[in-house]
C-alpha cells in the first residue's frame, strides 16, 4: 500500500504519460474490485484529499491517486482512455451493457456513433472473456477488447 | 474622473491607439517589429499611453490585482510568487511588470511559452510582434492532450465528515470538443487546493488555512479522478454548472492556466480560497465580469456559484448524485422483502442461482442483484482490498451479466434543489423574549443575532444537506428592558451531523461547538466552553431521533475552580420538512465539582420565504434544583 504513494509521488517526478501502458500501474480511489488496482490505503487519502501531493500538479503524468492521469493514452498506437484508472466503472458498466465509463472507452477508441451500440453489446455479450476472474489486469481486458473487435466485422476497422 | 474616463477610452480602442502610436513615433523606422518593443523605443512613444495600458482590465486580471468591493483594483497583486513576475515590483507595480514583459518577451522568445496570455494580450496591443509563439511545443502538446472545448464550474457538495470540506468544494471541469464530451470520463479537471503536507492534522489545518499557513497551487487531473474522489469515496453529491464562454474566453483561460502552472498562491481558507482563485481565471476569460469584488471577506463556495450565476454565464445545470444517493435511490424502488434479498444477496451471491431468487420477476432480480453489488461497493469503499469482497463483487457482477442489456430502466435519481438556489449563507435576526429565573420575576428582552454562515438544523433544508449543520461565527448581542445591552452568547464553531442509520447505511452522528454562552439559572457571567459528542441517529416517528454521548470543558468565574470538564447525554428529535422544521432536544451534564445541569428545549421553525423565516422557542435549564426559563419569537433574514 505504501508502494502506492510512493509510486505516485516517483511518477510526478519521473515519468512520461507516454511511457505507461493502460492501467500498467495499480491506481485509483478506494478499494478496487480488480487485483491489478490495489487503490490508496484510506488514511492517506484523508489527509491529501484536500489538497495536492506531488509537485508535479500539472504535467498530466500523474494525480495524486497514483493514476496516469492522462486522458489519451496509447495502445498499439491507437489512444485510447487509461483503463486501469477506470477498470470498476467500466466492469460494472460491460456487466450491464451501458454506462458512462463504456461510452468514455468507445469514444476514445474513436467508436463512430453508429457503431457504438453494437460495440457495447459485443462488450457486454462477452463479459466473460473480458473478466475471466477477478485478479484480471486492466491490461489484458483491453487485449481481450482488441481481440473481439478484430473478430467483429463491423467492429474490426477499430482494432486496425 | 479624468484617468477613468481616459482609461475607459483607451480600453475601448487599444489596438487603434497603438497604430496610431506607431505611425506617429516610427514612420521612419523600417527595422523589425522586435525592435520596437525595446524600452528605448517605448520611451519614444507615449509613456503616458502605456501607464494607461497598465490599468487594463485585461492586463491587471492577468496579473491578478483584484477587483475592490466598490471601484478600482487592490496596489497588489494576489500572487506573490517572483516566477510570476518579469519585473521586481511587478506583485506592486502593474506599470512596470508590463514595461518588463514587453521588454524580457521580446529579447528572450522563450519566455513567451511560459507566459502565453500575456504574450497574445501584448500581441494584440501591437506591443509585441505577432508569429514567434507557435513554438512552444510544451504547451501545445498540453493543450491538445487536453482538448478544451468548454468549460464547466462544479460544485462538489458538503462532506460531512470532514469539517473542512462542508463548505462545499468548487473547481472547473475542461470538457473536450466535439463527441468525445459526449462521455464526462473524458474531461479534466482545473484545481486549486492547498498544498498540505501529509501529517498535517485537522486542527492544524484550520488554523494554517485560516491565516495563510499554506501555498495554493494550481493543478490538473482527469476528471474521473475527481469523481472518484468526491462522489465515490466522499459520497458528494456533484453539480456541474456548464459555462457559456465563448472561444477566445475560453482559449485566453487556457493560456492563462498554464501561466499559472507551479505559482504558489497563499492560500486562506476562508477568502482567497478554491472558489475565488476560480472567479479569477473567468475574470481573465472575460474581464468586463466582475465576479470577485464581492467576496472581500469570505468566499463560500456556493456563493461564489451564486455570482456566476447571476453573471448571466451559465447555460446548463447537470446533477451528478453521489455513490451513496444512487445506491440509496435504488434501494428505494425495492419492497422490504426485496431489500432483505439484497442483504442476503451481498452476502452470499449463490443465492442468486436459487430457485427461490428465480420466483422473482426478471426486472426485479436485475434491481436486487444492482443493487447487492452496489452496497458491497460502497460498504467496503474506504478499505484495502480484500480477497473475499472481490470475489463476492465478481460474482455479483457476473450474475448481472447474464440478464440481458436493458432488462430494467433505472429510474433516475430524484432531483434535490440547486444548491445555488437554497438560502443565503449569512444571516441575521430579531427577537423578542422574556426569561425568568428562580423565583424572581418575567424578564423582557430584544435581541439581535448575527451569523457568518451557514445553516443549522432549523434553518430551511432546501437544497443543504439533511440533518447537517454547520454554523462559524455566530453572535446574539441582548437588551434587556430597562437594562443592560450586553453579548449574551457567542459560538466559534457548531458542527453537527446527524443522519439516520438505517439496514444499508451506518453513518455516526457525532457534533462539536466551542464558544461563550450565559447559564439560564444563578449568576449569569459569560463562560467560556467546547463540546462533542458521538453517537448515532435512527428514524423514528417520522423524525430524526438522535442519542449522543457528550463531553462538555468549561471556563467559568461562577465555579470555585474556574475549569470544570462533565461527560454528559444528549438526546435529540429532528424534524425536517418543506417550509417547516422542528426540534425537541434534552441534555444532561454533570461536572466533576458535583454540578448537575440539565437543559430542555423545543424549536420550531416557519419559513415565510427562501431567505425568511420565523422560529418560536422554548429553553429550560436546571442546575442543583435551581430553574431558569426563556421564550423568544425571532424574525431570521438570511443573505
Amino acid at each position: 500500500m505504501k508502494k502506492t504513494l510512493m509510486v505516485s509521488v516517483l511518477a510526478a517526478a519521473s515519468a512520461s504519460s507516454f511511457a505507461v501502458v493502460p492501467g500498467g500501474d495499480s491506481c485509483g480511489w478506494g478499494n478496487m474490485l480488480f487485483e491489478g488496482q490495489s487503490g490508496l490505503p484510506i488514511h492517506v487519502v484523508a489527509s491529501i484529499t484536500n489538497g495536492t501531493s506531488g509537485n508535479n500538479t500539472f504535467g498530466m503524468t500523474s494525480g495524486t491517486n497514483g493514476c496516469s492521469a492522462d486522458g489519451a493514452l496509447t495502445y498499439g498506437g491507437k489512444s485510447m482512455i487509461n483503463l486501469g484508472a477506470i477498470m470498476d466503472e467500466f466492469s460494472e458498466d460491460v456487466a450491464r451493457g451501458d454506462g458512462e465509463a463504456l461510452t468514455a472507452v468507445a469514444v476514445s477508441m474513436g467508436i463512430e456513433n453508429s457503431d457504438r451500440a453494437h460495440f457495447k453489446a459485443v462488450l457486454h455479450d462477452n463479459f466473460n472473456t473480458l473478466f475471466p476472474s477477478d485478479s484480471v489486469t486492466a491490461e489484458s481486458v483491453t487485449a481481450s477488447m482488441m481481440e473481439l473487435l478484430r473478430a467483429d466485422a463491423q467492429l474490426a476497422k477499430y482494432a486496425a | 474622473m479624468m484617468v477613468n474616463i481616459l482609461r475607459r477610452l483607451f480600453a475601448g480602442a487599444p489596438v487603434a491607439i497603438w497604430l496610431v502610436a506607431l505611425h506617429l513615433g516610427l514612420l521612419s523606422s523600417t527595422s523589425s517589429v522586435a525592435q520596437l518593443a525595446t524600452p528605448a523605443s517605448i520611451d519614444l512613444r507615449s509613456k503616458a499611453s502605456l501607464e494607461v495600458l497598465a490599468r487594463h482590465p485585461q492586463w491587471l486580471a492577468l496579473l491578478h490585482y483584484g477587483k475592490r468591493r466598490n471601484a478600482g483594483y487592490r496596489n497588489a497583486s494576489y500572487i506573490d510568487d517572483p516566477a510570476f513576475f518579469l519585473a521586481e515590483d511587478g506583485p506592486r507595480n502593474p506599470h512596470s511588470e508590463l514595461l518588463a514583459s514587453i521588454e524580457r518577451l521580446a529579447s528572450t522568445p522563450a519566455l513567451r511559452c511560459r507566459f502565453v496570455a500575456r504574450t497574445s494580450w501584448l500581441q494584440e496591443q501591437g506591443l509585441l510582434e505577432a508569429g514567434i509563439t507557435s513554438h512552444c511545443p510544451d504547451y501545445e502538446r498540453w493543450r491538445s492532450q487536453i482538448d478544451a472545448g468548454s468549460i464547466a464550474l462544479v460544485f462538489a457538495a458538503s462532506y460531512l465528515n470532514s469539517p473542512s470540506s462542508m463548505y462545499g468544494h468548487t473547481f472547473l471541469r475542461v470538457d473536450p470538443a466535439g463527441d468525445r464530451a459526449e462521455s464526462a470520463l473524458l474531461s479534466h479537471a482545473i484545481n486549486y487546493a492547498a498544498h498540505v503536507p501529509p501529517n498535517d492534522n485537522s486542527l492544524l489545518f484550520a488554523w494554517r488555512g485560516m491565516t495563510g499557513g499554506y501555498r495554493g497551487l494550481f493543478s490538473l487531473q482527469s476528471y474521473v479522478e475527481k469523481l472518484q474522489e468526491y462522489s465515490r469515496l466522499e459520497n458528494r453529491d456533484i453539480w456541474e454548472y456548464e459555462l457559456s464562454l465563448s472561444d477566445d474566453e475560453l482559449e485566453r483561460l487556457m493560456a492563462h492556466v498554464w501561466e499559472l502552472r507551479d505559482i504558489n498562491i497563499d492560500y486562506y481558507f476562508m477568502d482567497e480560497n478554491c472558489s475565488f482563485r476560480l472567479l479569477e481565471l473567468l475574470e481573465v476569460a472575460r474581464p468586463s465580469l466582475n465576479l470577485t469584488s464581492g467576496f472581500s471577506l469570505h468566499a463560500i463556495p456556493v456563493d461564489t456559484v451564486r455570482s456566476v450565476q447571476a453573471a448571466n454565464l451559465v447555460s446548463d445545470v447537470t446533477y451528478r448524485p453521489s455513490r451513496q444517493n444512487e445506491l440509496s435511490s435504488l434501494l428505494d424502488d425495492l419492497g422490504q422483502a426485496e431489500q432483505t434479498l439484497v442483504l442476503r444477496l451481498a452476502d452470499n451471491p449463490a443465492l442468486a442461482e436459487s430457485a427461490e431468487f428465480s420466483l422473482h420477476a426478471p426486472e426485479r432480480q436485475y434491481r436486487m442483484v444492482l443493487a447487492a453489488y452496489r452496497l458491497l461497493r460502497y460498504r467496503y469503499n474506504r478499505e484495502a482490498r480484500d480477497e473475499g469482497v472481490a470475489a463476492k463483487s465478481f460474482a455479483l457482477l457476473r450474475s448481472l451479466n447474464a440478464f440481458p442489456r436493458g432488462v430494467a430502466g433505472l429510474s433516475p435519481v430524484p432531483l434535490p434543489e440547486r444548491p445555488d438556489r437554497g438560502h443565503g449563507t449569512a444571516q441575521w435576526g430579531l427577537a423578542r423574549g422574556e426569561s425568568v429565573r428562580g423565583g424572581a420575576a418575567h424578564q423582557g428582552y430584544s435581541e439581535l443575532d448575527v451569523r457568518l454562515t451557514y445553516h443549522d438544523l432549523l434553518d430551511p433544508v432546501s437544497a443543504y444537506p439533511e440533518a447537517a449543520s454547520l454554523n462559524m461565527l455566530r453572535a446574539v448581542v441582548r437588551k434587556t428592558d430597562g437594562g443592560s445591552t450586553r453579548l449574551q452568547s457567542l459560538d466559534i464553531l457548531d458542527i453537527r451531523s446527524l443522519a439516520a442509520r438505517d439496514r444499508f447505511f451506518r453513518p455516526v452522528s457525532w457534533q462539536a461547538k466551542a464558544g461563550a454562552e450565559r447559564p439560564l439559572v444563578g449568576d449569569d457571567r459569560l463562560s467560556s466552553f467546547a463540546q462533542g459528542g458521538a453517537g448515532g441517529s435512527w428514524r423514528l416517528l417520522g423524525a430524526t431521533a438522535s442519542l449522543l454521548a457528550t463531553a462538555r470543558l468549561e471556563y467559568s468565574e461562577v465555579f470555585q475552580d474556574n475549569w470544570q470538564f462533565a461527560p454528559g447525554l444528549a438526546a435529540r428529535f429532528g424534524w425536517q420538512f418543506e417550509g417547516f422544521a422542528a426540534s425537541v432536544e434534552g441534555q444532561h451534564y454533570r461536572f466533576i465539582n458535583g454540578v448537575d445541569r440539565n437543559q430542555a428545549s423545543v424549536r420550531i421553525q416557519r419559513s415565510l420565504s427562501v431567505n425568511q423565516g420565523l422560529r418560536l422557542s422554548w429553553t429550560r435549564q436546571l442546575q442543583d434544583s435551581r430553574a431558569g426559563e426563556e421564550v423568544s419569537l425571532q424574525w431570521r433574514h438570511y443573505f
